[in-house]
């Protein structure tokens, strides 16, 4: 019988050494300020005795712009056997986002790879028949396709016990998420956007920020990005301080554009985007900060 | 290597291959965001002038290339390439005396074993045949072509130069396909509009991307994005070649997608590399003191020198070392012994010396080098002064001055090594495919490139009654277990690429 000490010991080495986690899904760069890259997370609290597959989709949640990108399924895993890829197989599907439609004609093809970092993957891409029209997709998995894959980055929770991960192959500029961090210097709140954005104001004038009500004061800190003609996926906005517990609005002026000129939208409609949430309701244990995915 | 391909009946694959051929498919989906492989009718020339003379040369003969190598070269073009002929200029690989092992030039789809296999003096063109992935033919763009140059331990003969790729266009089979760490892509881009995508795995560590094109021209571009293909409105880093680009990549958790497009008039040739490191191996502000009164001159110099050295390195290294800068001193004293030394850049002690004298430039036990005056300036001897120093590794020669054998200064016995010789075009590590496999004679000290003592290679050199020994690992096998790179190379000869072409760009071995 262990004692406690091996336990936690053998728990901490799961932790540090990971079983069956791919070393990549580690950032080890300060993700948050890395032009909108998934933020690394913490490795989960995992049993000793069920190893989790970590697994990635691609695109990630809410890109846009994505071109002939095959939806794929990654697995950290030497390899899958043929009773779990049919599991997998019978609850992943290439959906119409927000319809919730099958997309017709969809290939599904499953390989096992070793990428020169010596990672074994299982790759499931799901092959449309024709390319994809320039409307939101979604690639919908349920919940208990595995019972035991951990999604990194976690896409949305879809309908019936599902994860979706949406993605538009054409330009559709959206916000993907807004984050909320403390930093030396107040409250840090970055907004990720899914094509690159820019404007020759301050971010502060575009951003507008009220906190239950009133109007909140923040300095812009990557404007030098955003003046560009290129400018930038992230903008981030520094905060005297935000009320976690009391709703807060964030909306947008219309010279936010993108690289050619577009205006910014919500997932499904023209209309320019408008969030109100109570940031703690959105607070990710596993970025231990606040995560607010549309 | 993965590779993803639509299904559709063998039928209308084929009446697609068709249509393509004779152009009258258009891109699927017009957008102005959208980056387009471009098509052409009929056959389409490039100058890749992909040549030997890269590679490793015969230490004693410069006209000829050297023994006991294995090179790897990626070639990529766009999705709607599917058929490629290789023409050579020049070919002069020594043609086998008998069956099996022998030098030869090998080229096929990336996926598959060679299609076709070259030696002696042909010129004619290396017809690499249509292929289909399933449903769908594989491009230059997935899984893209891959040549090898093999050569046995002896008979060397002076090599090949690839002249001219020669494709032709079909239908956009849009595919991409992964290269690796390592690996030297050379690809082509149509003028006017075209682009070539890759995907590579993004690492834990760091990553960076090197490329440039043979010819300067304005409007190529590379384009990187996370875990989706780049557009002109999605991107996570851009630069311009002009003509190299070097992009130090985000955090990422996924895949990197890297397209290379052009909009300048004319075909460009681009060559790529993918590096990765881990973070202590990112090394900055190398206390370099001096210690007499240096010229303006000499001093621009050595600082391009040390410059030039840092490229040689990422170079060598494959983009695992980086020497970011520099941090000059104007010392009191710097190679004088202790104590005066311990204190001499900014209160500590240097990690570089500058010598006011002519002597042997070295590396000592506690790692400090010391450069003297006739090799301050030269970038191949700090980067193997570099290799001691800062990267922890042995001499691959053996010193046989004042020695029983007289007949040559210095024995090389790895030399693909910048640990053995570090002048002329020798710019890499060996692997342990090819430790010790290009060395002079293990007996006679003729400077002849022999390959002594069956598959291990020679174990060092005896002569009245001294033998002399070099270690049997080799310098990748050294920095992958001394945990200096996380990922072993591949066991083939690196790439030989000395990135000096980068030294105008500021982002390694800056001096302040």
């Amino acid at each position: 019988m262990l004692n406690s000490k091996t336990t936690l010991a053998s728990i901490a080495a799961l932790l540090l050494g990971g079983c069956n986690i791919p070393d990549n899904s580690v950032s080890p760069q300060g993700a948050q300020h890395s032009e909108g890259l998934e933020v690394a997370a913490p490795a989960p609290d995992l049993k000793p005795q069920m190893p989790q597959i970590r697994a990635r989709v691609e695109p990630s949640d809410l890109m846009t712009s994505t071109m002939n990108t095959v939806p794929t399924v990654l697995l950290g895993t030497d390899h899958i056997g043929e009773e779990q890829q049919a599991e997998l197989l019978a609850r992943t599907r290439l959906v119409l986002w927000p319809e919730g439609e099958a997309v017709p004609g969809v290939q599904p093809e499953i390989r096992d790879a070793r990428d020169v970092t010596g990672m074994q993957w299982s790759t499931l891409a799901l092959v449309p028949a024709k390319p994809l029209e320039h409307r939101w997709y979604a690639i919908e998995i349920a919940e208990d396709a595995l019972s035991n894959l951990l999604f990194d980055p976690q896409g949305v929770d879809g309908q019936k016990g599902t994860t979706v991960v949406r993605f538009h192959p054409g330009s559709q500029p959206v916000v993907r998420r807004i984050q909320i961090a403390k930093d030396d210097r107040g409250m840090a709140l970055h907004i990720v956007f899914s094509e690159r954005v820019h404007a020759q104001a301050s971010a502060s004038e575009l951003v507008g920020l009220m906190s239950r009500g009133q109007p909140v004061g923040c300095k812009s800190d990557t404007d030098e990005q955003l003046y560009k003609d290129e400018g930038t996926h992230t903008l981030t906005l520094v905060c005297e301080s935000i009320d976690l517990d009391g709703p807060l609005e964030v909306t947008f002026d219309r010279r936010l554009v993108t690289m050619d000129g577009a205006g910014l939208r919500t997932a499904l409609e023209s209309s320019a985007p408008h969030f109100k949430f109570v940031p703690s309701q959105h607070f990710d244990s596993r970025a231990g900060e606040v995560i607010l995915r549309p | 290597m993965h590779d993803y391909r639509y299904r559709a009946p063998p039928r209308v694959a084929l009446l697609a291959l068709l249509a393509g051929t004779m152009g009258l498919l258009g891109p699927s989906e017009a957008s102005a965001q959208s980056f387009r492989p471009a098509s052409f009718s009929g056959s389409k020339d490039f100058s890749i002038n992909i040549s030997s003379d890269e590679g490793v040369r015969n230490r004693w003969n410069w006209s000829q290339y050297a023994p006991g190598q294995n090179t790897h070269r990626r070639i990529l073009g766009n999705s709607r390439m599917y058929r490629a002929d290789l023409v050579p200029s020049r070919m002069d690989i020594r043609t086998p005396v008998t069956s099996g092992d022998f030098d030869r030039l090998e080229a096929g789809w990336a996926d598959r074993s060679p299609s076709v296999t070259r030696n002696g003096s042909s010129l004619a063109a290396m017809q690499v045949p249509l292929s289909f992935n399933g449903y769908r033919l594989r491009t230059l763009q997935s899984p893209g072509l891959k040549l090898s140059f093999k050569t046995n331990d002896a008979y060397e003969a002076t090599g090949y130069t690839l002249g001219t790729l020669r494709v032709r266009s079909t239908s956009d089979q849009g595919t991409t396909s992964f290269i690796s760490l390592y690996e030297r892509v050379t690809g082509v881009l149509v003028g006017g509009d075209d682009v070539v995508t890759m995907r590579v795995p993004a690492t834990r560590d760091k990553m960076t991307i090197s490329t440039w094109t043979d010819s300067f021209a304005l409007g190529v571009a590379v384009y990187a994005r996370c875990n989706a293909q780049p557009s002109r409105t999605a991107f996570h880093r851009r630069r311009y070649l002009t003509p190299t680009a070097f992009v130090e990549l985000p955090a990422c958790t996924g895949t990197w997608y890297i397209s290379l497009t052009n909009i300048h008039p004319s075909d460009q040739v681009f060559h790529l590399s993918v590096g990765s490191h881990k973070a202590d191996r990112e090394l900055k502000n190398i206390k370099v003191g001096v210690a007499y009164s240096i010229s303006a001159t000499e001093r621009a110099q050595v600082q391009q020198a040390l410059e030039d050295a840092a490229w040689r390195i990422y170079g060598a290294s494959q983009g695992s070392q980086i020497i970011r800068s520099f941090k000059w001193y104007q010392a009191d004293a710097c190679d004088d012994g202790w104590p005066a030394e311990e204190f001499a850049c900014g209160g500590s002690p240097c990690n570089i010396c500058l010598h006011p004298e002519e002597g042997r430039s070295n590396c000592s036990a506690s790692k400090k080098m010391t450069l003297y005056r006739n090799s301050n300036r030269n970038s191949a001897t700090i980067a193997h002064e570099m290799g001691h120093c800062q990267l922890g590794l042995p001499d691959e020669y053996q010193d046989t001055t004042n020695k029983t054998c007289r007949q040559v200064s210095s024995l090389g016995l790895c030399g693909h090594s910048i640990m053995e010789a570090s002048w002329d075009n020798i710019n890499g590590f060996c692997t342990a495919m090819n430790h010790r496999r290009h060395t002079v004679s293990c007996t006679g000290l003729n400077p002849r490139n022999f390959y002594c003592r069956g598959n291990t290679g020679p174990y060092g050199y005896e002569c009245g009654g001294r033998r002399r020994w070099i270690d049997g690992t080799s310098m990748w096998d050294r920095l992958f277990d001394d945990g200096k790179v996380r990922y072993r190379h591949p066991n083939r000869t690196p790439d030989n690429h000395n990135y000096m072409n980068f030294n105008v760009t500021n982002y390694l071995g800056q001096t302040y």
